[in-house]
């Protein structure tokens, strides 16, 4: 079966005041139809900056220096604009970290809603709004009415975040990226969100990309994780296998850092505290960019960057599953 | 959203608003006080004696102490009476500047919706485009028109239009200093144009306007450069903003992006350069623009007068006229003072998160 998504060999740096950040330098990735892919990884390591490559919608100092992003084998990076906004909010759609920043301050849910039904899915007038209170309850919101008629500073982060939820769910896109989306919210208020859309999912038939910095919430909804990395995917496989079966050290740090759980319900947000420092990217280590911080590092990590290793099922990026060794 | 909060809010600020008039007042009362200066010598007629003049100083109290005059004049201004001008044979001032105001306002009015309609757009193209040619062309129009003097823009546009084209007038409204008397407005709010208009007289309608084409566009220029400036700031620090980014990734269109979700959330300062615009233009700003198109009835006209530097009704120059100069303080000032709480309630109207 062909892949909904593709990246094949992305090439991505930023030009900055210190020089120039080389973020991807050949990352590649496949998602299928209906599948839900986690992408973990500490701050910095390129996360979001993938998200909006998905989308071409990168800030002005990103150069893409090589590489396609495929949608159903379209080229996403070679579209004009006309041609990516059809694309946007309906064929593909994102759920941002920071919902309080992210909906517009100064107009009410209702506008914001509503422009986006209609933008996308053609509607006008009253089946517009009708659509858009039936998007506000799916999303499990009470009284969508007077939602509707709020601005978004009257609503509470996590109610935001349905808003938001409920704006990408607006043209049943093929996928949607959710970058961090419970990471301003509460605990209790993070498992809500992370069981609708695991609801939302069983419902429909999306793919979901799930960014975030805890693997442990990742592992809640995904079907295959891939960790990232200081611009790499460092280890990519199915849940389980990532989670029991962890190939790269960077991995392991990972799960090392996930606080135990006391309650059932109790996943506790916390940024993994994986020992050392994430590297400066625009001069990044030379060979494996892990190396500095990795407790098995050998000669070989220094001088040259691994290729993928096929292991369990699972791709990882590291010297130690090389055959030679 | 809670109307008492605006409620109370708009209180506030018009209560402040009063605080700010009475402060005007009694800022200008002590300065205009500061140049000494007998204002009587505009009544005693030709070579007064030393007597006449003490005599008529006596009679207007301005032998008393400068507090009491002040306290005595506050008095008066809350019963609505300005006083007597000087120098426009001790006429009350309040009739006296309320006749001016409309043609000044008219005026203020026109230049400000232009800068509006014309700097907005500029503002919002020129942020969208930053760093590009048609930023950088923005970029030096906008400086150029702030550093441009108006009289002398003015003089050119005359020189342009009037002189060498011949398609407008060159001065006055209607074009000449008879104007009126062959084509005489009846009074209904005290404007030319819009009496003009409102009394359906509309070949003095349009005479009127095209004498007003060029005052306005050389009253406008400023307030469009500040506009475009303005404009494009609040823009460029919106279009930064996560919303935009959130727009985009929903595929609006890049016009409604700009013109909708970016502009709504750069307002307030685009409001408030709006009102001042407004407030400015109407009355201090008139000042070259009603003397180089020589626009009569006007505030410019007042205000030059009352400061000795214009020609008054009796021919004698250089004494402050101190009850016209404060009756306009205060009427400049309250002119502010309400295109401030305009700007405020509007800049409510467009962002509640203002009032809470
Ligand atoms: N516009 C930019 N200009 C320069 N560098 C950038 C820019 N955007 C991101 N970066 C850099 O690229 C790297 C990846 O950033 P990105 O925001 O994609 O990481 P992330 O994994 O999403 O992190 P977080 O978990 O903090 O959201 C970081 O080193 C960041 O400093
Ligand atoms: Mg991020």
């Amino acid at each position: 079966m062909e892949p909904l998504l593709e990246i094949k060999d992305l090439r991505l740096v930023f030009s900055t005041e210190r020089g120039i950040l080389d973020l991807f330098q050949g990352l590649s990735l496949s998602l299928m139809s209906r599948e839900v892919l986690g992408i973990v990884g500490e701050s910095g390591s390129g996360k979001s900056t993938l998200a909006y490559t998905i989308i071409k919608l990168l800030p002005g100092n990103a150069r893409i220096l090589s590489g396609k992003v495929l949608l159903e084998g379209r080229d996403i990076l070679s579209m004009k604009e006309e041609e990516l906004r059809r694309i946007r909010g309906k064929e593909i759609t994102m759920v941002f970290q920071d919902p309080s920043t992210s909906l517009n301050p100064v107009f009410r849910i209702k506008d914001q809603m509503l422009t986006v039904v209609k933008e996308n899915l053609g509607l006008q007038g009253e089946v517009a709004r009708k659509r858009a209170l039936e998007l506000l309850k799916q999303v499990e919101l009470p009284d969508p009415e007077s939602i509707m008629n709020s601005f978004p500073f009257e609503l509470s982060g996590g109610m935001q975040q349905r808003v938001m939820i409920a704006m990408a769910l607006a043209a049943n896109p093929k996928l949607i990226v959710a970058d961090e989306p419970t990471s301003s919210v509460d605990a209790t208020i993070q498992t809500q969100i992370l069981s609708l859309l695991k609801k939302l999912k069983a419902e429909r038939d999306f793919s979901l990309i799930l960014i975030t910095h805890s693997i442990a919430v990742a592992k809640e909804v995904s079907d295959r994780i891939a960790v990232m990395y200081a611009g790499e995917i460092v280890e990519l496989g199915k849940v389980e296998t990532v989670i029991e079966k962890h190939l790269h050290p960077y991995t392991e740090a990972l799960l090392k850092s996930i606080p135990r759980p006391r309650g059932k319900s109790e996943m506790k947000r916390m940024l993994p505290v994986v020992p050392g420092q994430v590297p400066d990217l625009i001069s990044p280590p030379s060979g494996c960019r892990f190396h500095p911080r990795c407790p098995y590092a050998m000669d070989i990590c220094k001088a040259e960057r691994p290729p993928y290793f096929n292991k369990d099922g699972s791709l990882v990026m590291c010297w130690l599953y090389s055959e030679e060794r | 959203m809670n109307d008492l909060n605006v409620g109370a809010y708009l209180v506030k600020r018009a209560l402040l608003t009063v605080v700010v008039v009475i402060g005007t007042i009694t800022i200008t009362f002590f300065l205009s006080h500061v140049v000494p200066s007998n204002p009587v010598i505009l009544l005693a007629g030709q070579n007064p004696t030393p007597e006449q003049i003490a005599r008529l100083t006596h009679e207007y109290g301005l032998d008393e102490p400068l507090y009491v005059q002040f306290l005595i004049y506050l008095r008066q201004v809350f019963s609505g009476n300005l006083g007597i001008s000087f120098s426009f044979s001790l006429q009350p001032v309040l009739p006296l500047v309320l006749q001016t105001l409309p043609n000044s306002m008219t005026l203020g009015a026109l230049a400000t919706l232009l800068a509006i309609v014309v700097g907005i757009p500029l503002g919002v193209e020129s942020a969208r485009r930053t760093g590009r040619k048609f930023d950088s062309l923005m970029r030096i129009f906008s400086v150029s028109s702030v550093a441009l003097p108006q009289f002398w823009l003015g003089l050119i546009l005359q020189l342009i239009f009037a002189v060498y084209l011949g398609i407008l007038p060159n001065a006055s409204y209607g074009g000449s200093l008879l104007f009126f008397d062959m084509h005489p407005v009846k009074t209904v709010t005290g404007s030319y144009l819009i009496d003009s208009l409102l009394t359906g007289n509309f070949v003095t309608f349009v005479a009127i306007a095209k004498s007003m084409v060029l005052p306005v566009l050389t009253l406008a220029l400023y307030p469009i450069g500040l506009m475009i400036k303005q404009t494009r700031s609040s823009v460029m620090a919106a279009l930064s903003q996560d919303y935009i980014r959130t727009a985009r990734a929903y595929g609006i269109k890049e016009r409604e992006v700009n013109y909708r979700f970016a502009l709504k959330n750069a307002l307030p300062p685009i409001i408030v350069t709006a009102a001042l615009t407004f407030a400015y233009s109407s009355t201090l700003g008139v000042i070259y623009v009603e003397e180089v198109f020589n626009l009569a009835p006007g505030l410019g006209f007042l205000l030059r007068s009352s400061t000795g530097t214009g020609i008054s009704s009796t021919g004698i120059s250089g004494a402050l006229d101190y009850q016209l100069i404060l009756g306009l303080a205060i009427v400049v000032g309250i002119f502010y003072a309400i295109a401030n709480l305009v700007a405020d309630a509007l800049q409510i109207y467009f962002d509640r998160r203002i009032a809470r």
